[in-house]
């Protein structure tokens, strides 16, 4: 601390874990609500038949926005750079990361990529592709500006950072622990991280790859995608989706690891109900992750043994999710839950994310999928697990661990106040969704049929309510801030690693640990 | 506006002197200094180490330590699923510790306020006291009811603002209809299908 004399020293050129852990929270949680804002608005628009509020260009590109900036700036930098920053470490009991420099790049190149992204919007017409980016919509064809250009380097800068933090979450978690630290006591979360981790090294540079392939092919000349030039629009289909079905467990595995945490401290049990279970659970997630892509694909035209294949082993993928979710249970089973609006969160993740696998299942079926791909019932889907999985997840894991960040509580009784509405909301938002895609509403469709106005506007009221909610969150985090109710004790187990200040006091000292503890585990 | 490291400073130091509020006795009575000559070993629990004495009495006071910690400081907790706390929740006053001389004999000697006012010394609240419902519900149900209550007409409000299809009139799709029959769209299983042409009304 000597050394920093001005924030230029602590904030922009930062080494410290806690404080690029801060920043990334604050970025994502800006994020956040600028993809929010984009989700109001399309719900705006969807609320009545007829074109309200944007036009078919703007429509896209907004839905476009609102993928990307939740996807790629709020649910990966909260999870992995936010709470995987704080936490690993402190969970690991090692001073900082392994790379504490390269920790500090990983984070300032995502406002670069936001920005870029943000430029696109400004350039021409603006990129309305949806987060797929398919080829011939995004190739010169589709899109002749600089829009979709920026947003591929806006996606190249961001799995740039993706991939040099998970680099340094992967080396920390092999070679910074103590001896004493055998891989089966690594907390669950640490596990999460570094398989995440794993998966982001092995899938980012494909989207890498696929990327470069459509900027060639749209200012070099190339012909990837191009079946005019002897290339196939479904190669990038692949590509995306080799990359894209592993980006969807980076999404969620850390918040398994959060809520394997949050349900233990809040049944009030020192351990998770079969942990050796659960590690092979988040390994063989992980793995199977890398060969069911195609089950994105249904409609392409694959052969029926291809789909049958990714038919199955979804199925199968089914199973080790299955194993965490009864694990979890078992390890409410049996204990005092206590009445903390974490534990609010952690089981509305259960029981929603469950449903959001549930339609997950029914998606896996080849032949039903050609008649639900690309309609709501896949939104509905995805935001089971993604607003109701992921989301919910957050909330959880910065209800518990805000007090250890900042000595603060945040207010109990409006804190469960928040998470009714938001409870409410995402679900009248998007259950009709399921009815909708059933009916055989498209998606990524500004306009639609008078028959499907009823549900259309209940999910905008869900939207809206959601809306007002995360204005109440906001308000809620303000709060906090100004009563200064401060942590005096933490009322978890000792068997919590990330909670035993070696002070006694919250919120955590600028260095928790100011060595490497003797019994290093690389020495 | 406390801002930075001096907003750590400053959580840092109210933290340690709301535990310190939160840790003193809040009973009626005298409190005994600390330097009294009583004989706190009597009370408290066996084998604590003399470091966690050492860096717990000065803010406990006169209270005992009597029992291990559950979390990673030795401090008061009310919990159903904790039934001992690692602190005594009172302090040692003059007229406690008579009790307590009183309480290593036979209790039947022991009159019921006596045994109330020992077990309030060393606990705040009782079971029932602590799984008593708080009402709460209310707070959290009005703040929701409020909140949807706003988003509920903000969208009410945008949906009457903003031009609608024709195709939601009910006159206009009464004329759809009309023209539809007319042309007969549908004769075998769909829409003309439906109607009685002869009798002008639709089939029953």
């Amino acid at each position: 601390m000597d050394s920093m004399k001005n924030w230029y020293d602590r904030w922009i050129c930062s080494t410290s874990h806690k404080d690029i852990g801060t920043l990334y929270f604050v970025f994502s949680y800006w994020a956040g609500l600028v993809g929010t804002a984009f989700s109001s608005i399309i719900r705006l628009e969807l609320a009545v038949p007829g074109e309200s509020l944007l036009d078919g260009q703007l429509y896209n590109l907004v839905v476009t926005a609102h993928a990307l900036v939740m996807i790629f700036f709020l649910v990966m930098p909260m999870m992995m750079g936010g709470f995987g920053n704080w936490l690993v470490p402190l969970m690991l009991k090692v001073p900082d990361m392994s790379f504490p420099r390269m920790n500090n790049i990983s984070f300032w190149l995502l406002p670069v990529s936001i920005l870029l992204l943000f430029a696109s919007a400004y350039v021409e017409s603006g990129a309305g592709t949806g987060w797929t980016i398919y080829p011939p919509l995004s190739s010169h064809m589709g899109h002749p500006g600089p829009a979709m250009d920026y947003v591929i380097l806006s996606l190249h800068v961001g799995g740039l950072s993706s991939i040099l933090a998970s680099i340094n979450f992967f080396t920390t978690f092999l070679s910074m622990r103590l001896k004493v630290t055998s891989l089966y006591r690594v907390p669950l979360f640490v596990w999460c991280i570094a398989v995440t981790s794993f998966l982001l090294v092995v899938a980012m540079p494909v989207l890498a790859g696929a990327l470069t392939m459509l900027l060639t092919d749209r200012n070099f000349n190339t012909s990837f995608f191009d079946p005019n030039g002897m290339g196939d629009t479904i190669l990038f289909v692949h590509l995306f989706w080799f990359f894209g079905h592993p980006e969807v467990y980076i999404l969620i595995l850390p918040a398994f690891g959060m809520i394997s945490h949050v349900i233990k401290v809040g049944s009030g049990k020192s351990y998770v109900f079969g942990k050796l279970p659960m590690i092979n659970a988040i390994l063989s997630i992980g793995i199977l992750g890398f060969i069911v892509w195609g089950h994105h694909m249904f409609t392409v035209g694959m052969n029926v043994d291809s789909r049958a294949y990714f038919s199955t082993i979804t199925l199968i993928i089914a199973i080790p999710t299955g194993v965490k979710v009864f694990s979890w249970l078992a390890t409410m089973a049996g204990g005092y839950i206590r009445n903390w609006p974490m534990v609010y969160w952690a089981t509305g993740f259960i029981f929603f994310f469950t449903m959001g696998g549930l339609t997950g299942v029914v998606l896996a079926s080849a032949s039903l999928d050609i008649l639900l791909h690309d309609t709501y019932y896949v939104v509905a889907h995805f935001h089971y697990v993604l607003s109701m999985g992921a989301i919910f997840a957050m909330f959880a894991g910065f209800h518990y661990w805000f007090p250890l960040a900042t000595g603060l509580g945040l207010h109990s009784s409006w804190s469960k106040a928040h998470f009714m509405l938001m409870f409410v909301g995402v679900n009248i938002t998007f259950f009709p969704m399921h009815f909708l895609g059933l009916a055989g509403m498209p998606r990524r469709i500004n306009d639609y049929s008078d028959v499907f106005h009823v549900f259309n506007f209940m999910a905008s009221w869900g939207s809206m309510i959601c809306l007002f909610a995360v204005y109440f969150w906001s308000f809620l985090l303000l709060e906090a801030m100004l009563s200064q109710r401060c942590l005096f004790r933490a009322c978890v187990p000792k068997t919590e690693a990330e909670w035993a200040s070696p002070y006694g006091a919250f919120p955590m000292r600028f260095h928790t640990w100011s060595q490497n503890p003797l019994g290093f585990q690389g020495y | 506006m406390l801002r930075g490291r001096n907003l750590v400073a400053f959580s840092r130091m109210a933290a340690i002197q709301q535990r310190a509020i939160c840790l003193s006795a809040a009973t009626k009575g005298s409190v005994i200094p600390a330097d009294a000559s009583i004989d706190l070993k009597t009370y408290e629990h066996d084998n604590i180490p003399q470091a966690v004495k050492d860096q717990y009495y000065p803010h406990l006071g006169n209270r005992d330590i009597v029992g291990p910690s559950y979390g990673t400081s030795y401090d008061y907790l009310d919990c159903p699923d904790l039934p001992m706390p690692a602190v005594r929740w009172g302090a040692n006053t003059p007229e406690v510790l008579q009790l307590r001389e009183k309480e290593t004999g036979d209790w039947k000697n022991l009159s019921l306020e006596e045994k109330k006012q020992l077990y309030r010394n060393s606990y705040r609240q009782t079971f029932a006291e602590i799984e008593a419902p708080t009402g709460e519900w209310k707070r959290i149900l009005y703040i929701f009811c409020y909140i949807t209550a706003a988003a509920t007409v903000y969208l009410i409000y945008y949906a009457n603002t903003v031009p609608r299809p024709s195709t939601l009139n009910k006159d206009h799709q009464q004329e759809m209809v009309a023209t539809m029959l007319m042309r007969n769209n549908g004769p075998i299983t769909g829409l003309a299908s439906k109607y009685d042409f002869e009798n002008n009304q639709w089939k029953k």
